[in-house]
């Protein structure tokens, strides 16, 4: 036999290197699409900024005119589209790979309605502001999220009854929402179409840092789970025979997941499919052998920040992002509900 | 190399309200191969879930070299007993090298990079299952028998000393059955590894393994050698079937042959 | 077939020890016994009529029983009888919309084979709602008749795409591909509404109705045009009873007994458009009745379509109208709409019909 099978050991190491040197080819260049996204929004606008002064106000300097579009108007939107895109993606991906289904993501299954839900009840029932807010959101989210599991509960728990009770309790909060919202005393179309499809009009920086805290504390959480997320993707049985706390494992990730996804609707509402979609568009990039989370972060983010600069200025009239991402994400969701997949019984 | 043992006490479990095991006791001979045969719903899967720890007894415990399963370290049992569930679901695109790897999990910390150990086990559980050259390979694009054979370098990958299997030939063809209980047999002689199956056909399990578990309505009908437990009585009593038992022409083991309704004519002078 | 997969194993074993089991209607559950009919028919009317007292008497003004007389006798002299006869064009609404959506979910089940079939699930609502909104902002369209066909025309193409794409997978349209497709037929259908509406913000205000569904304030000039599509579409499901009745075998057996599948299908799929899409026009989207009544109804006279739909009907005029009261009740002074009364009823039901099913037929 040639060398090669006589040292497989030393291919396979190989193999893993090509792999990992692939791996961080592709986050790069996601990482540098995502940095020119950033520079476009911050420069083309209504108006053209040159780059150079787009740093140099961002340094802090004084530009008469520029000044104000780049600081008050573009930056606080780029920033909050980047840190929410980044949520949903990692929160959709742990959910899709935890439940080892691209249908579970929490946008479908109604967590991200229940997070929406609570924060218009906090804004228009409870009159509430700021992070008391995102508070509320979590709470709700993470109660949605629980009442889901409990209620798809019958001698373990299956992903298609999951989605469909999901499917169900969304449509119930949809509707509580809406009625708040109808019911608030300054309804505005714009303000309602942020907690039924997500926006970032009228994006805040200091938004920003919660927003970032959250991402960095959870965010890191997963990580730090990654391993053990790979691993359940293939089956629980085999996950518990390879030695993982099922039980733990599962609340630290629906805990950090939840919270990332509450924490972004806080702010931006429950911007539609984008959790759904970036894991599945990060998995095409990256391949499947490895884990999806940061690339399924920097894809959220590529996608709320170019859907939303589309909404401002690609399409005859100004739209919010969740209206971009909606009528983008739907043709997938069919795509995935036709496309025969044997792996997948109850779909 | 020395084999762990394994030992069931007085089990009782079951799902919720419905109790499937009643008081069952079995000791796993160390080094051996053990096969546990059944009728439907007669609680082998369920046994095998108690002594894999998937499931927790009601009462009773499960003793791996004496200490008791259900109070080990989750990560240590890991790397003393492996389990492979009944026909376990690939992750799409999940290539064979990357699949085998995961079965170093209980071997690796949080912080522990990949080491020269863990790629040593992954090309040996590969070459012990013929599967080397197909690494690179996405186990979906694979055939049923490859695939359970990937499935069973990811138990190797974990270098266990106890293997539980359930019902790991389900959905093969023949040819594929025999391939899948040829590599176990290699694998229970080269590397001395405890092997314990659910194993839905009878004459397969009394030609494979070196032990037979009969179970019937969630309790231990019968253990030993095939060719002691393996009986016409066993048969009628175990599945219900009225059955000729005869020796394997190839091996010698007890081969078993349903009489059915339309068979009698042909039998009758022999009953 | 739906009403078999509540619980495929006793299909069987029930069969054999019930021999009055009816061959040409639903294989699966046994004939209702004629008396619990009657009962549960007397049931109905009864509930229906303390439904309608109520919601003429109740609400957010008190109103003795001299003024509701005199309301009802056409005087209008007083507030409190004009707040009662503003209440029988609303009432009315209540029973025909609760009625329609019922059937209309009914016969929906019945043609997709699906316990989870409902105009507001299927995305039928939002296709009938992004026509309504397609048809003010780009054809200026202004008459409820005119709203009411272009409700039918969105309901009937959201409906066929729906089940198009839960269909073109391998395996047909399960229950949960078919709850996807709707769910991502609506979030498209309401996406491109909020597309159309946003650029214009003359219309912006005409968006309120289609986001929750009620039927305050409804008018006798609103109903009138409604009429005609109702009769006609009671009147074509009722025709298709018989054939609901043998597409609930399968097709395959259905045509061996010498249905047309495809004219069957079709029929039962215009009737129910032509009973929620005018309800939709004009009362926005009203969620869930068309899913919880066939399936209470099927509890009550069984799964024969011919005696499934009238029960329907009434029930689900029933539910709609004691939820409108309820709305008007438990938010007083205020109101809550009767699409989210008939949500929070609804969702629990869902749940439960999804619950104890088994894992294989979703």
């Amino acid at each position: 036999m040639s060398h090669l099978t006589h040292q497989p050991a030393a291919r396979f190491s190989q193999m893993r290197r090509a792999q990992a040197r692939q791996r961080w080819r592709m986050l790069a260049m996601l990482g540098a699409v995502l940095l020119a996204g950033v520079m476009l929004t911050l420069t083309l606008g209504q108006s053209f900024t040159p780059l150079t002064t787009v740093l140099r106000i961002l340094g802090g300097a004084e530009v008469p005119g520029a000044g104000f579009t780049v600081r008050e108007l573009r930056l606080p939107r780029t920033v909050i589209s980047v840190l929410t895109g980044a949520c949903f993606g990692l929160g959709g991906i742990a959910f899709q790979t935890m439940l080892r289904n691209p249908l579970a993501s929490p946008d479908i299954i109604g967590i991200s309605t229940g997070a929406s839900t609570g924060a218009v009840f906090a804004i228009v029932v409870l009159s509430m502001s700021g992070p008391a807010v995102s508070v509320v959101a979590i709470v709700a989210g993470l109660g949605v999220a629980l009442l889901i599991y409990v209620l798809s509960w019958r001698q373990g728990v299956t992903g298609g009854r999951l989605i469909l009770i999901g499917i169900g309790l969304a449509a119930m909060l949809q509707s509580v929402t809406t009625y708040l919202l109808m019911r608030a005393p300054s309804w505005t179309l714009q303000e309602a179409l942020r907690w039924i499809t997500g926006s970032v009009n009228g994006a805040q920086l200091d938004q920003a840092l919660p927003l970032l805290i959250a991402l960095l504390l959870f965010g890191g959480l997963l990580l730090s789970r990654s391993r053990d997320l790979e691993t359940l993707r293939l089956g629980d049985d085999i996950a518990a025979g390879l030695g993982i706390r099922l039980a733990t494992t599962r609340i630290i990730i629906v805990t950090s997941a939840v919270a990332l996804v509450a924490f972004a609707t806080a702010v931006s509402g429950p911007i539609a499919f984008v959790a759904f979609l970036s894991g599945p568009i990060a998995s095409r990039l990256t391949g499947r052998n490895g884990s999806l989370l940061i690339p399924s972060a920097l894809v959220g983010a590529l996608l709320v920040l170019l859907g939303d600069y589309a909404g401002q200025f690609l399409l005859p009239a100004r739209y919010p992002v969740g209206i971009v991402t909606g009528v983008l994400g739907a043709p997938y969701l069919v795509y995935l509900i036709i496309r025969d997949n044997k792996s997948r019984g109850t779909l | 190399m020395s084999a762990s043992s394994l030992l069931a006490q007085s089990l009782v479990a079951g799902y919720g309200e419905r109790t499937i095991l009643n008081d069952v006791s079995l000791t796993v001979q160390a080094g051996k191969t053990t096969a546990i045969v059944g009728a439907n719903a007669c609680g082998k899967s369920t046994l095998l879930r108690v002594l894999s720890r998937l499931l927790t007894p009601e009462q009773g415990e499960v003793l791996l070299d004496g200490n008791a399963i259900h109070r080990l370290p989750t990560r240590r049992l890991a790397q003393q007993l492996g389990f492979l569930p009944q026909s376990p679901i690939a992750p799409e695109g999940i290539s064979v090298l990357e699949l085998v790897s995961r079965g170093r999990h209980p071997h690796q910390g949080l912080f522990k990079r990949w080491s020269a150990a863990d790629e040593a086990a992954v090309a040996d559980a590969l070459s012990a299952t013929h599967m080397t050259d197909l690494a690179e390979c996405a186990v979906d694009e694979l055939s049923g028998g490859q695939r359970q054979r990937v499935w069973i370098a990811m138990a190797l990958a974990q270098q266990t000393d106890v293997l539980l299997l359930d019902e790991p030939t389900t959905f093969l063809d023949i040819n594929h059955q025999i391939e899948v209980l040829d590599l176990l047999t290699d694998l229970n002689q080269t590397r001395g590894t405890t092997i314990v199956m659910v194993l839905h056909e009878l004459n397969l399990a009394a030609r494979y393994a070196d032990r037979l578990v009969a179970m019937a309505g969630g309790n231990v009908y019968a253990v030993g050698e095939p060719e002691d437990v393996f009986t016409e009585q066993m048969v009628r009593d175990v599945f219900g079937l009225e059955s000729r038992v005869i020796d394997d022409p190839v091996t010698g083991k007890p081969m078993m042959i349903p009489l059915g309704r339309h068979g009698r004519a042909h039998t009758a002078e022999g009953i | 077939m739906l009403t078999c997969s509540q619980k495929p194993p006793a299909t069987q074993s029930s069969g054999v020890t019930a021999p009055q089991l009816r061959p040409a209607s639903s294989a699966s559950q046994p004939r209702k016994k004629l008396s619990t009919r009657f009962a549960g028919g007397l049931l109905l009317l009864a509930l229906l009529a303390l439904a309608l007292m109520l919601s003429v008497a109740f609400g957010a003004r008190e109103v003795g029983w001299p003024e509701i007389v005199a309301a009802l006798s056409g005087q209008v002299d007083t507030i409190g009888d004009a707040t009662v006869a503003s209440r029988l064009p609303r009432t009315l609404l209540a029973v025909l919309a609760g009625a329609a959506l019922g059937v209309s979910g009914g016969v929906m089940q019945g043609l997709t084979r699906n316990p989870l079939a409902d105009p507001g699930l299927l995305g039928v609502n939002a296709g009938a709602a992004l026509a309504i909104v397609i048809g003010i902002a780009w054809f200026g369209i202004d008459k409820t008749t005119t709203y009411i066909w272009t409700a039918i025309l969105g309901a009937g193409l959201a409906a066929v795409a729906v089940y198009a794409i839960a269909s073109l997978a391998r395996g047909g349209a399960t229950p949960l591909r078919l709850a996807l497709a709707g769910a991502a037929t609506t979030a498209a259908l309401s996406s491109l509404a909020t597309a159309v509406i946003l650029p214009r913000g003359d219309i912006g205000g005409l968006v309120q109705p289609w986001l929750v569904g009620g039927v305050g304030g409804a008018t006798y000039e609103q109903i009138m045009p409604v009429l005609p599509f109702l009769t006609a579409g009671f009147l074509i499901t009722l025709l298709a009873a018989r054939k609901l009745n043998l597409l609930a075998m399968g097709d395959d057996t259905a045509a061996g007994l010498g249905e047309k599948v495809a004219v069957a299908r079709a029929m039962s799929a215009v009737g129910a458009v032509l009973l929620c899409g005018p309800i939709t026009a004009v009362c926005g989207p009203i969620g869930f009745v068309g899913l919880v009544v066939p399936h209470a109804c099927r509890l009550l006279v069984g799964g024969d379509y011919r005696w499934l739909l009238p029960f329907s009907a009434l029930a689900g005029a029933v539910l709609l109208t004691f939820s409108d009261v309820f709305g008007r009740l438990v938010a007083h002074p205020s109101e809550l709409d009767v699409g989210i009364v008939t949500a929070f009823i609804g969702a629990p039901v869902f749940i439960w019909i999804v619950r104890n099913r088994k894992v294989g037929s979703l």
